[in-house]
């Protein structure tokens, strides 16, 4: 038996951040368990490491390791049998006949294979593509951040070929793959389309909207809140939890700011450029305010929707 | 209220009860008609000295924009400086000067009250 206990983190308020990551793995665990289905809180990259970590340890069919947590009397517990296991170390494997689409950086082109290399945040990809599509690429895409749609070559998706679509990329596409459908469900609820119309207004406002000099929003930073209200309502989604449509308005520096008054509870959520967040926290006559990384943001906002203790 | 008030008609020292009237453009007004703290972050807040300009004259050229007003005791009360800024085409004009942080332009913004709103109405 392991028993870890965390250590004090005095520069964090509310719960401990491993706390949360362990009920978040025990709960993952669990609903895989009970439903064959992986949430999208547990993507491969973090089950494949969990199952490499605990490779060794179980062996035999009958081998079993039990994972309990337990804070301040609320307790969860999960098992990884031989079989469970097997599938946090199950790589992402892609069907040849499945379409993908990737957006990366083009660092480097073959004309004797008429292939091409993009380079995405997870890892270099081979694109090959037809005699004029790689005239495209030569003449006009070199070195550019393209969006590519094609078809596997292997399971793993280290080559696309039968490209499809080739063209550069637009700002508010992010890097990498696309995105698996768990996370495309935020994209599909109320509250991130009345957003995102919102967002698409706000976009129209030129420098000087407020008539006091304000820069108009940032195409950055507005797509980065989108994305992140997008992956935000599909992981809460997960925890049972519905994401109530916040009001988006324009800052005068160029950025944009979520804001959120659920009861006694406000949430000022403020991306001034794209990657950055701060943040004022209401909750009755108690203030908070500062910066917050992505993880702390998608906290903020399951506190002010349920008023749980983050 | 004096529509031709002139620079030496508008004294310098603002006092503590007057209304400063601050223009407002609708993407900041919430669903509920309340006024969003973004409209208040600027260092040097821009707004006019209700006593010595009318609302009409704040909005003249803005249509569609409101006007909401602040205390300037209540901006003092937040560490703000409040202080003349007379320009020649508007004497009336002031600054509420200071850093604002998120918890201070949310402060200004729940204690602005509207004194006209959109197309004539103030928002409820």
């Amino acid at each position: 038996m392991l028993i870890y206990e965390g250590l004090p983190t005095p520069d964090v308020t509310g719960r401990h951040p491993s706390a949360i990551a362990a009920f978040d793995l025990v709960t993952g665990i669990r609903a895989f368990t009970d439903s064959q289905a992986w949430p999208a809180y547990l993507p491969p990259v973090v089950r494949n490491r969990m199952g490499s970590a605990i490779a060794t340890a179980i062996s035999n069919d009958d081998d079993l390791i039990v994972i309990a947590v337990e804070e301040d009397g609320l307790k969860a517990q999960c098992e990884i049998s031989q079989r469970v296991k097997e599938a946090m170390q199950a790589t992402e494997v892609f069907a040849p006949n499945e379409p993908v689409e990737v957006v990366g950086k083009i660092v480097e082109l073959d004309k004797r294979s008429l292939s091409f290399k993009l380079e995405t945040p997870s890892r270099t990809l081979t694109i090959e593509v037809s005699e004029w599509q790689f005239r495209k690429v030569d003449s006009d895409l070199r070195w550019e951040r393209v969006y590519v749609a094609g078809f596997p070559r292997d399971s793993k998706c280290r080559t696309i070929h039968n490209v499809t679509d080739l063209r550069p990329a637009a700002v508010e596409e992010e890097d990498g793959f696309n995105l698996t459908d768990e996370l495309r469900r935020g994209e599909k609820t109320e509250t991130y389309q009345q957003v995102q119309t919102r967002a698409n207004e706000l976009l129209a406002l030129d420098d000087g909207w407020n008539t006091y000099g304000a820069r108009s929003p940032g195409k950055r930073a507005v797509f980065f809140a989108l994305h992140f209200l997008r992956d935000a309502i599909g992981v809460l989604l997960d925890h049972g939890i519905t994401v109530p449509p916040p009001f988006l308005v324009p800052t005068a520096s160029g950025g944009v700011q979520l804001e959120w008054s659920i009861d006694s509870r406000e949430l000022e959520l403020e991306i001034p450029e794209k990657g950055r967040f701060e943040f004022l926290l209401v909750d009755g006559s108690k203030e908070v305010e500062g910066e917050a990384s992505r993880w702390i943001a998608m906290r903020l906002l399951r506190w002010v929707v349920t008023g749980e203790d983050v | 209220m004096n529509q031709t008030a002139s620079a030496s008609d508008v004294p310098d020292e603002i006092a503590d009860t007057e209304a400063l009237n601050r223009r407002i453009h609708p993407d900041f007004v919430r669903p509920d008609g309340s006024v969003s703290s973004q409209a208040f972050t600027d260092v040097e807040l821009s707004v006019d000295r209700a006593a010595y300009w009318e609302v009409a004259q704040t909005l003249r050229g803005y249509d569609g924009y409101g006007v909401a007003s602040l205390i300037a005791l209540v901006a003092r009360g937040l560490h703000q400086e409040v202080v003349a800024d007379k320009k020649p085409l508007n004497p009336a004009h002031a600054l509420v000067k200071g850093k604002k942080t998120k918890s201070i332009a949310r402060a200004l913004a729940r204690s602005a009250a509207w004194v006209a709103g959109f197309g004539g109405g103030i928002p409820t």
